[in-house]
């Protein structure tokens, strides 16, 4: 008689420990949340929630999830929440070798060159691929603090 | 004394045994929003799968930039930056760097490259009345990124015969480095001549808007954008036409996604005054 509940007991227990474990944490993948009495961006901000910040998720809806953090209960639209913690910026500026105009261009030649080889690409035409990596380098290193940043959202935050 | 049958402890076994399925089951928050939503070009390793996205996406920008200039007024340049990483805080893809540059063109159009590289005209900035125009139109452009448009619009496992863009951007062989070039040739002709698919637009429209309210702007004025740029010159709204569905239905579907959000009314800033300090010329 034992024997025939065994399955049962062992499912009940895996049920248990999933429920547990499931997805009912998220966390905030914006350096901002805002945190709404409503599913509705006109009702009130009750806390606008940080990078990182773990959340309870109570109800999910299409759009937006209920949830409860540090005591508080509000709405947080879908797209800012994740199932997992946010990572660090990545980078991958300096870590190869292909950055320099003239290095893509050999590389670009020597691409072109073991393609026509192969028969892989119509022509060995190495003017019909080419990269501007210096005007690239421009536009990255246009760097802005993050104090600038915070000081531009003032007068936005002040409404017009 | 309570006896229960053998059939009864199977039927609670499997009704238990189902429950566990559904609980394994359950998506993360954001998956829910599009069911799309697969990196299905993208391996596991999401460290990886990032810096693969921003390789590559510094291979499309590196070639855009061969064809455009961008502006010598770097007081504009940094002032739309400055704009694009504020909303960029709201876009949930922390691991990303954003950049925004605004380059010579006489076409009314934007560029989101993966990885985080932006592009705007300046015949879409000439147009633009005020910084919450601004804000709509990059935040459009965070969204494309966001959601990887480019990336998933590719045929990258024809292009690298089943790689995934991870051993494409490696360089690991010739033949990945050759994948990588056509790879990256299709996303100039998506960006430039093709155009995303219609359900990506009215993605990048919606979570656009998200993100301009979220970061406190007025998101009529990205409709009144639109709908200045429909109103405009047939020659100049040529491209942007092309690879946008048609301005009627995007504006149709804002108004119900304003609706949907509870977005109407909203007393945000337009900031208008800002926006003329920092003229093109």
């Amino acid at each position: 008689m034992a024997r025939q509940w065994l399955p049962l007991i062992t499912l009940s227990i895996f049920v248990l420990l999933a429920a547990g474990a499931r997805a009912e944490l998220a966390y905030v993948n914006s350096n901002k949340a805002p945190l709404f009495s409503a599913k509705s961006f006109s009702s009130d901000t009750i806390v606008v929630l940080l990078k990182g910040a773990e959340v309870n998720v109570l109800t999910r809806e299409s759009r937006w999830l209920e949830v409860e953090s540090n005591g508080q209960r509000g709405w947080v639209s879908v797209l800012l929440l994740k199932a997992t913690p946010p990572g660090d910026t990545v980078s991958v500026i300096g870590s190869d070798q292909v950055e320099l105009e003239g290095n893509a261009r050999m590389r670009a030649s020597a691409v072109a060159t073991a393609g026509a080889t192969r028969g892989l690409v119509e022509s060995n035409d190495t003017n019909a691929m080419s990269f501007d990596f210096a005007e690239l380098q421009q536009v990255e290193n246009f760097t802005i603090s993050v104090q600038e940043i915070n000081q531009f959202g003032v007068l936005v935050n002040e409404g017009e | 004394m309570f006896q229960v049958s053998k059939l009864t402890v199977s039927k609670l076994t499997a009704l238990i045994a189902s429950l566990f399925l559904f609980q394994c089951a359950s998506v993360p928050p954001e998956d829910d929003f599009r069911a799309r939503w697969s990196d299905s070009l993208l391996g596991s390793n999401v460290q990886a799968n990032t810096e693969a996205e921003i390789k590559f996406g510094r291979e499309v920008a590196a070639r855009m930039l061969v064809d455009v200039d961008g502006v010598e007024n770097f007081e504009l340049q940094k002032y739309v930056n400055t704009l694009g990483k504020y909303l960029a805080q709201y876009s949930a893809r922390p691991e990303l760097e954003f950049y925004f540059w605004v380059i010579e063109s006489d076409t009314i159009n934007a560029y989101a490259m993966p990885g985080g590289y932006i592009f705007l005209t300046t015949s879409a900035y000439r147009l633009m009345e005020n910084e919450a125009e601004l804000a709509g139109v990059l935040a459009h452009e965070i969204a494309h990124v966001k959601q990887k448009h480019i990336v998933n619009a590719l045929d990258i496992k024809t292009v690298g015969a089943g790689a995934t863009l991870t051993q494409l951007t490696s360089g690991a062989s010739d033949a990945f480095r050759i994948a990588m070039d056509q790879a990256a040739d299709q996303a100039i002709q998506l960006l430039t001549d093709e155009g995303l698919n219609q359900s990506d637009e009215f993605e990048a429209d919606e979570i656009g808007l998200t993100i301009m309210v979220q970061a406190g702007y007025a998101p009529d004025e990205y409709l009144a954008y639109l709908k200045r740029v429909s109103a405009s010159k047939a020659t100049q709204q040529k491209e942007l036409s092309h690879t946008h569905p048609s301005f009627a239905t995007r504006l149709e579907r804002l108004e119900a996604v304003k609706v949907s959000y509870g977005m109407e009314n909203l007393n945000y800033a337009i900031l208008e005054e800002r926006f003329k300090q920092h003229p093109l010329e």
